[in-house]
C-alpha cells in the first residue's frame, strides 16, 4: 500500500500521483473484498464571500478560526491538520467559491471533524446538493456515460415532522442517532415515513424506470447521492447532498475531474440563484439618485401534498423554538397568520444572514436580501425534500429550479480521466 | 366575506405590497398543476403583462411652465408628487403610476385634488420630461377598494376637466381596484386600465384565501409612517419592522468575529430594514419618527441583553449601540440573548432547556455509509 504521506506533498502534480497510487493498490483491496484503508473522500465547502479577493492568507484565518491549522504547500494548496496536530487532508482552492478538503481519514471521524469546524462558522457552508440538483445531474450523468455502467442512487426521505401525538425530544434525537439500534425490545413504534433506498443497476435500467418511480412514490425524487461512473474503469464517484464525494474508482485523477465538473456547475448555480434572488432596491441607470426600484424574484417552494396542521405545527415549533434552532438552521420569531400560515422575518443561523419566509401547509415562499448566500437557498430546498415533502417543487421567480440548475451546466467541460 | 381582508384592502401599506406582489416574477397557475404541486395562491397579473417595478416613490416635478400656467389659472397644484410605485414596460415603454389610497375623495379643494393635479400632469404629454427618460404612453390609476373606485373616478373626471378646460396638459386616468371576497382577493381593473395592460376589464384573482388565514403576503415594504392605516395594521408593521431590524443586529453580531466590536446607527440598520428605502426618505418628520422607532427598540434589546451581560451594549452619542465582544464564549452568549429578545413584546424571552437534541445536532454529524 501506498500511503499517501500528507505532510511530505510538495504540490499539485505530488498531491495526483500520490492519492493516484492510493486508490490504485485500493482497488486491489477491493477486488479481493479486504478494504484495509478507507477510501479516499472529498468533502466539498462552499467559502462565504470567497471572491478572488479572499487570499491564500485570509483563508488560512478563517479554517484557523475554526481551529483547523493550515500550512500552505503551493497556491491554493494545504495541508491540514485539526486541533491536535493530526493530520487530516489537503485543501484545495478548487474555484474562488469552493474549498476541497481530500482526505483518507475514516468517514465517520472525518464527517465529524468537518462538521466540528463548519456548523459553528459563518465563513463556510457544506455544498448542498438538492434532489431536484442530483435529478439534472443524473440527466447529465445518464447522457455522459456508456447505459451499460452500473451506477447506484441513495433516495432519503424522513418524515421527522410527521409524528402521531405528543412527541418527546428524545425520539427526534434518536433519529439523529448514526446507527439506531436493530433490534432494541425497548424501543418505541413510530409511525411516519421514513425512507431510504438505494438503487444499484445498469443506467439505462433505472433511466427507464426512474420516471415511473417517482410518479408512484415521491421519495424517489428525494435522491441524496448519486454516482458518477468512472469512464477509465469500474467504480465511480458518490456525491452525497452535502457536498461528500467518495472515491470508488481506480483513479484520484477521474475523481478530481468529476469533482470540478459538479464544481463548476454548483459555483455557477450559487451565482444565478444570487442574481436572481436577491432583492435590494436599485438606481436608475438613466436618472440616478431619481428612481428606484425593487429587484429581485421571490423562491417559491410548493409542496405535492398539504402538510397535516400538526405536521405544520411541529415543523415550526421545532425550527424556531429551539435553542440552537433544527434541522434548518433557521432562526426568528414567526407571526401565526391563521392555522397553517406563518412569517418570519428571520435569519439563516449558519451563515447569519437575513432571510424573509412565508411558510404554509402548502408550501414556502423566501425572500432573499441582497447579500445572503445562495446556498442558504439550496440548503432550504435539500432539507425540504428530505423531511417534509420529498416531490416538492421549488421555483426561482418564474423559473423552474431544475431550468436553473440545466442552464448553470450548460458549456461546462467534462474532461474525465482516460 | 373574509373580514381580516376587508380590513385590508382599504390599508395602504397592504395595497403597495400587493402592488408589488402583482408586478414579481412568479409562476402561472397552469404551472402548478402540471408538476402536481399545491398552486402558490398569487397571481402576478401586471408581471403576465411584462410590467416590472419602475420606481418606488420617485419624486416627480410638475415642469416650471406647468405651475406658472397653474397659478395663472388660479388652480392650486403640488410642485411635485410621489406616487406610491410607477411600473413601466420595457417593449413599448409604457409606464403606470399608482397612487394608493384607503377610500375616494371630493374634487373640493384639499391637499389630495392638489396631488392628484400633479401626477395627472406627470402621467400626461409632458411624461417624458418629468421622468428625464422617454415615456410613449402614460396612465394614473387610483389603487383603492372597489367600492370606492367610482366616486373616485368622478372626482378624478372632474378635476381632469378643470384642467383641460385651462390648458394643463394632464394624462388618462384609471383606477385599480381591491375586492375581497371568502376565497380571495381580486384586483378590479377598469376599461381605461385594461387597455393599457391589454386585458379585458374586470376582476382577476391576486390571492387566493386559506379559510382561517390572514391575507397578508410578506411585506416588501414593512412600514410607512406616512400610510393612514388602521392602530391594528399600524401596530402590525411596526411589528415587522422591529422583527426586520432584529435579523439585521442579530445577523451581524452572528457574522462577528471576537474580538470585535459592531456599532448600530439608525441610518444601516433601517436601510437594512427597508431594503435601503429609508435612505431616500424626503420627509424629515417621518424620518425621525422611523429613527424614534429605532431607538426605542434598540434601548429595549439593550436592557433586555444587559440585564443578563453586564455592560454588552453600551450607547455612544454621535456613534449608535456598541456592542462588544470579548471572545467566543461572550459571543455565544451576546448572540444567545439577542435571538432571546423578543421584537414583539420589546423584552427577554426565558431560556429554552438544554435538549439532548440540540447537543447531538451540533456535534453529531449523520454517518453515511463508506469507509
Amino acid at each position: 500500500m501506498v500511503e499517501p504521506a500528507l505532510g511530505t506533498i510538495h504540490g499539485r502534480h505530488d498531491m495526483v500521483r500520490r492519492f493516484d497510487g492510493y486508490v490504485s493498490d485500493q482497488m486491489e483491496e477491493l477486488d479481493e473484498r479486504k478494504l484495509k484503508r478507507p477510501l479516499v473522500k472529498t468533502f466539498l465547502l462552499e467559502l462565504l464571500n470567497g471572491v478572488r479577493s479572499c487570499t491564500d492568507a485570509a483563508l488560512k484565518d478563517i479554517l484557523a478560526r475554526r481551529h483547523v491549522s493550515v500550512s500552505q504547500i503551493e497556491e491554493g494548496l494545504f495541508l491540514a491538520a485539526d486541533g491536535s496536530g493530526q493530520e487530516m487532508g489537503i485543501v484545495e482552492r478548487l474555484r474562488p467559491r469552493i474549498l476541497a478538503l481530500y482526505s483518507t481519514v475514516k468517514s465517520a471521524p472525518l464527517r465529524t471533524w468537518v462538521t466540528q469546524f463548519v456548523r459553528p462558522s459563518p465563513e463556510l457552508d457544506h455544498v448542498w446538493l438538492s434532489g431536484l440538483t442530483f435529478g439534472v445531474l443524473w440527466g447529465i450523468m445518464r447522457r455522459l456515460s456508456r447505459q451499460h455502467r452500473f451506477t447506484r442512487l441513495v433516495f432519503t426521505h424522513e418524515s421527522i415532522f410527521d409524528i402521531e401525538g405528543q412527541v418527546p425530544e428524545e425520539q427526534e434525537e434518536e433519529e439523529e442517532a448514526p446507527t439506531p439500534p436493530a433490534d432494541d425490545d425497548e424501543r418505541e413504534i413510530v409511525e411516519r415515513r421514513d425512507t431510504r433506498v438505494t438503487l444499484v443497476d445498469r443506467i439505462s435500467e433505472i433511466d427507464h424506470r426512474l420516471r415511473n418511480l417517482q410518479e408512484l412514490y415521491s421519495p424517489f425524487y428525494a435522491i441524496s447521492q448519486l454516482r458518477f461512473p468512472s469512464p477509465v474503469g469500474r467504480g465511480g464517484h458518490d456525491f452525497f447532498d452535502d457536498g461528500q464525494v467518495t472515491n470508488r474508482s481506480e483513479s484520484f485523477r477521474d475523481h478530481r475531474s468529476h469533482v470540478l465538473f459538479v464544481v463548476r456547475i454548483y459555483e455557477r448555480l450559487l451565482k444565478s440563484t444570487e442574481e436572481q434572488t436577491w432583492y435590494s432596491i436599485r438606481e436608475s441607470v438613466s436618472a440616478p439618485g431619481a428612481f428606484r426600484r425593487i429587484v429581485g424574484a421571490p423562491v417559491v417552494i410548493r409542496f405535492r401534498e398539504p402538510l397535516r396542521p400538526e405536521v405544520f405545527d411541529y415543523w415550526v415549533s421545532a425550527t424556531f423554538e429551539r435553542k440552537r434552532g433544527s434541522k434548518f438552521r433557521l432562526w426568528g420569531q414567526p407571526i401565526r397568520l391563521g392555522p397553517t400560515k406563518v412569517h418570519v422575518y428571520g435569519a439563516d443561523r449558519h451563515l447569519w444572514q437575513p432571510l424573509f419566509l412565508e411558510f404554509s401547509a402548502k408550501g414556502c415562499i423566501a425572500i432573499v436580501p441582497n447579500g445572503t448566500c445562495g446556498n442558504t437557498v439550496h440548503r432550504l430546498v435539500t432539507n425540504i425534500q428530505r423531511y417534509l415533502d420529498p416531490g416538492a417543487r421549488t421555483f426561482i421567480g418564474d423559473r423552474t429550479y431544475e431550468a436553473v440548475v440545466e442552464q448553470s451546466a450548460e458549456g461546462v467541460p467534462y474532461e474525465p480521466e482516460g | 366575506m373574509n373580514p381580516k381582508a376587508e380590513e385590508l384592502v382599504r390599508d395602504p401599506l397592504f395595497q403597495v405590497n400587493a402592488l408589488l406582489w402583482l408586478a414579481q416574477p412568479l409562476p402561472d397557475e397552469k404551472v402548478f398543476r402540471e408538476f402536481g404541486v399545491s398552486p402558490l395562491g398569487i397571481h402576478p397579473l401586471l408581471h403576465m403583462r411584462r410590467f416590472a417595478v419602475h420606481a418606488i416613490a420617485p419624486m416627480l416635478l410638475v415642469p416650471l411652465d406647468v405651475r406658472l400656467a397653474a397659478q395663472n389659472a388660479g388652480i392650486p397644484i403640488q410642485e411635485g408628487a410621489r406616487p406610491d410605485v410607477v411600473l413601466s414596460r420595457e417593449r413599448d415603454l409604457k409606464f403606470l403610476l399608482v397612487e394608493c389610497k384607503a377610500s375616494s375623495f371630493g374634487p373640493g379643494p384639499s391637499k389630495s385634488v392638489e396631488q392628484a393635479r400633479a401626477l395627472m400632469i406627470a402621467a400626461g404629454p409632458r411624461a417624458s420630461e418629468v421622468f428625464a427618460e422617454q415615456v410613449k404612453a402614460a396612465l394614473l390609476s387610483y389603487e383603492l377598494p372597489d367600492s370606492a373606485c367610482a366616486g373616485m373616478m368622478g372626482t378624478l373626471a372632474r378635476v381632469a376637466e378643470e384642467m383641460h378646460a385651462r390648458g394643463l396638459p394632464a394624462g388618462p386616468l384609471s383606477t385599480l381596484g381591491l375586492r375581497s371576497s371568502e376565497t380571495e382577493v381580486s384586483v378590479v381593473i377598469d376599461s381605461e386600465l385594461a387597455a393599457f395592460l391589454g386585458v379585458q376589464p374586470g376582476a382577476f384573482k391576486f390571492i387566493a384565501l386559506e379559510p382561517g388565514d390572514d391575507p397578508r403576503p410578506l411585506y416588501f415594504i414593512p412600514y410607512d409612517p406616512d400610510a393612514q392605516g388602521s392602530a391594528e395594521e399600524t401596530a402590525f408593521c411596526r411589528a415587522v419592522l422591529f422583527r426586520r431590524m432584529h435579523a439585521s443586529v442579530v445577523a451581524a453580531i452572528g457574522r462577528a468575529f471576537p474580538p470585535t466590536e459592531r456599532i448600530f446607527e439608525h441610518g444601516a440598520v433601517l436601510n437594512d430594514a427597508m431594503f435601503g428605502m429609508y435612505g431616500h426618505w424626503d420627509n424629515k418628520a417621518s424620518a425621525k419618527h422611523m429613527r424614534d422607532l429605532f431607538k426605542q427598540f434598540m434601548t429595549a434589546i439593550q436592557q433586555s441583553v444587559n440585564s443578563e451581560l453586564t455592560g454588552a451594549i453600551a450607547f455612544e452619542p454621535g456613534r449608535g449601540w456598541k456592542v462588544k465582544i470579548g471572545d467566543e464564549d461572550a459571543h455565544e452568549a451576546i448572540i444567545d440573548a439577542l435571538t432571546r429578545f423578543s421584537a414583539e413584546t420589546l423584552t427577554a424571552q426565558p431560556k429554552p432547556p438544554i435538549e439532548l437534541f440540540d447537543v447531538l445536532e451540533d456535534d453529531e454529524p449523520q454517518a453515511p455509509s463508506s469507509n
